[in-house]
């Protein structure tokens, strides 16, 4: 052991002039390759580490899809439900510090392009089911309308109402707790898809006198309204989300 | 034209920096120029507002034109330039360093990712719908700042704020953008390619890449490099301004003196709430500067730093007139229970851990954990090499960083919740965590090139090139 011991210095004495010396030329390359290497090792590593979350998104597909049919698999189910529950339950330190950079580069750089097809396919499906040509360029509008519920809506206010027109929102406090309806109760945010129309809120034309006296639409959704109007409209004929005029109109309008 | 419109930024930006000096590094003049350039831009709409002139796409080209001629016409490009700047590409391409390319690419690739994910989709975030982007959109249609919408308060929580931000958006819309994200990637641009070069200058470019890229890769910040939300050009200009001040403390160069109070400038026309890092910059500034006796660059940087935010103020008093209730509440006194839901958060933001919906480690990955590990290093080397060569005048940097984190923490602490209409739990878990992007870059910056990073990479930089 000892005599091995003492050998080892003359055997790196003896090796130093080969790293030093011939591959000299060569060398900065291949130590350039050494050290990518070992990056590529490591982001690797870090990629692996986390590649059972890639997992989760089928697994959900596929278990939405079993719930959904009753003659469903359960046996399947129950293996679904016990691989979903060792990923998420999965959470070291180290890993749960790493799982940022996983998402980073598997769902929002690799997933980028994959993401965007898939909107543009919804949004050219969407078009065809309003009767629009699916063939044309898809505008904002088509992207916002694919984003955002309530987009056709919006659209439905802009087509019916002059620009001049000051519009009624529905209380917060039937709709906040739903996101279906996104914020079609906030000014604030149905103010950006209206312009130049204004909007005001329901409990609020005390604060905005100014605004509340010009009051032209309410916006019905959900049946919510019809008592802000200054006529009645018979119970039969109430349809549960549409925008009247605040003065009795000729005739109704009504939303898809 | 929006193109056309973005070429006058980048120009505009490009001429004032060239007036400062002419040796920037391409990085530099193409991060800086887009910061510098879209900052005049919304100057000069506030300008307009003030003097009431509807501004307009040719009013704003004639301007910019005339300012870049001014700034530009007696700039000469003598052979002798033409020639220090090709001796210096040459002997920069002599040795290509392949680990860097190598990480260049990987930038690219999640760069222009992240630009094809941002150009696809419009703003359809509820602050951009409620704030940014409806202002933005307004502010161009109507010509002027102070849109319409002010007169029935339905101009969303950002009409107050300085107009940097949704006025960046404005300009891309008076040069005829569909959607304004295109500014966005812009800032996400300059912040990577400043935060490049600044580390370069201490490290090299392999550490610099690979820093860069850490930057770059912090998850919650790049998914922000997606949407319509100030948070991360904000801390573009913070990076800007923060790191050119601490560049000049530290090396003594003139540019990056400007550079600095001007950025700094710029971050408080982004966010009024930046004030709290600019009275930490100005301390520090201060504390460097005592000893040297410069007042004169003292006042230059002070004025650069606090005008935007005075100008600011009296525009929100005087020409909005908007009755507010005070943000804050200074009334509050010491309330334990409220302390201990920020620490927590902060905690969790700070050292990787949970809590309630948030998790710090896949917000903000490695980045404050090697910021912690760097330091205990560094102090442990303290020991041995002592303290001057440990940190050096880092020791500012981190003084800076911290007293600004302290005000930034308090800042949130006095938030009045009833004006703010929201608990400061949600508060802490929204807002505070995008403000934790201000940081990001000062950390990064810190753990790449303190003491023991240099030591590291000095050794990797020998090891790659056999010398």
């Amino acid at each position: 052991m000892a005599k091995g011991k003492q050998n080892q210095p003359t055997e790196k004495t003896q090796k130093k002039p080969a790293s030093t010396g011939a591959p000299s030329n060569s060398g900065p390359f291949m130590r350039n390759l050494v050290i990518i290497g070992v990056l590529c090792i490591i982001f690797l590593g870090i990629y692996m580490m986390n590649a059972g979350y890639s997992e989760l998104r089928s697994l959900d597909h596929e278990r939405q899809a079993l719930q959904e049919n009753p003659s469903g698999n359960a046996q399947r189910l129950d293996e679904i439900n016990r691989r979903v529950q060792e990923i998420e339950s999965d959470t070291g330190y180290i890993k749960t510090m790493f799982f940022g950079y996983y998402y980073d580069v598997h769902s929002v750089a690799f997933g980028a392009q994959d993401q965007i097809d898939e909107a543009i396919a919804e949004i050219k499906e969407d078009k065809a089911k309003f009767g629009q040509d699916n063939n044309g360029p898809i505008t904002r509008e088509d992207k916002l309308a694919s984003k955002v519920h309530t987009f056709r809506l919006m659209d439905f206010i802009n087509t019916n109402c002059p620009s001049n027109s000051v519009i009624l929102l529905p209380p917060a406090d039937s709709l906040s707790n739903n996101s279906k309806w996104n914020f079609v109760w906030d000014p604030m945010w149905v103010e950006y898809f209206i312009y130049p129309r204004l909007c005001i809120a329901s409990g609020t034309e005390k604060l905005y006198p100014d605004l509340a006296k010009r009051i032209t639409h309410v916006l019905i959704v959900k049946g919510i309204g019809y008592d802000k109007l200054k006529y009645d409209v018979p119970a039969d004929k109430r349809e549960p989300l549409c925008l009247l005029p605040i003065q009795k109109p000729d005739t109704t309008q009504t939303s898809n | 034209m929006l193109l056309f419109g973005i070429a006058l930024c980048y120009l505009l930006g490009c001429s004032v920096l060239l007036k400062i000096d002419k040796k920037f590094s391409a990085p530099e003049l193409i991060g800086f120029s887009f910061l510098a350039g879209i900052g005049i831009e919304t100057v000069f709409l506030f300008v307009l507002d003030i003097v009431q002139i509807h501004y307009s796409q040719v009013l704003l080209m004639g301007i910019n034109v005339a300012l870049i001629f001014l700034l530009t016409y007696k700039y000469t490009i003598t052979q002798q330039d033409l020639k220090d700047k090709w001796e210096t590409f040459k002997s920069d391409s002599k040795s290509v360093n392949y680990v860097a390319l190598f990480l260049f690419c990987i930038i690219a690739y999640l760069f222009y990712a992240i630009m094809v994910k941002n150009l696809f989709w419009p703003p359809a975030e509820t602050d951009s719908i409620t704030s940014f982007d409806k202002l933005g959109r307004i502010m161009a249609i109507e010509g002027r700042l102070k849109i319409s919408l002010f007169q029935y308060n339905l101009q969303g929580a950002a009409g107050v704020y300085p107009p940097l931000f949704h006025g960046s958006f404005a300009y891309a819309y008076i040069f005829g953008a569909e959607t304004p994200k295109i500014i966005i990637t812009l800032f996400f641009l300059s912040l990577l390619l400043v935060f490049y070069q600044f580390v370069k200058n201490y490290v090299g470019s392999t550490a610099a890449m690979l820093f860069t890229l850490i930057l770059m890769a912090t998850p919650e910040m790049y998914a922000h490099a997606a949407l319509g939300l100030g948070n991360m050009p904000t801390t573009a200009y913070i990076c800007a301004a923060v790191l050119s001040t601490y560049i000049w403390l530290d090396k003594g160069e003139q540019k990056y003196f400007w550079t600095g109070a001007m950025m700094m400038g710029f971050a408080v026309w982004i966010r009024s709430d930046i004030i709290a890092f600019v009275a930490p910059a100005i301390l520090v500034v201060l504390l460097h500067i005592w000893r040297t006796k410069d007042f004169k660059h003292f006042i230059t940087y002070c004025s650069f730093a606090i005008l935007p935010f005075v100008a600011w103020l009296l525009y929100v008093k005087l020409k909005i007139q908007m009755p507010q209730a005070s943000r804050f509440d200074f009334a509050i006194g010491y309330s334990a229970e409220r302390l201990s839901t920020m620490l927590h958060y902060v905690k969790a933001y700070l050292f990787a851990v949970s809590y309630n919906e948030v998790h710090g480690g896949q917000l903000y990955g490695i980045v404050f954990i090697s910021f912690f590990i760097a330091l205990i290093i560094n102090a442990g080397l303290s020991f041995k090499k002592g303290a001057k060569t440990a940190f050096g005048n880092q020791s500012l940097l981190l003084l800076f960083i911290l007293m600004s984190f302290v005000l930034y923490f308090t800042e949130f602490y006095l938030i009045n919740e009833k004006v703010q209409a929201a608990t400061i739990a949600s508060l802490m878990a929204s807002s505070f965590k995008r403000g934790m992007f201000y940081f990001i870059p000062l950390v990064v910056f810190y753990t790449a090139t303190c003491y023991s990073s240099k030591v590291i990479f000095d050794k990797l930089e020998k090891f790659r090139t056999a010398t």
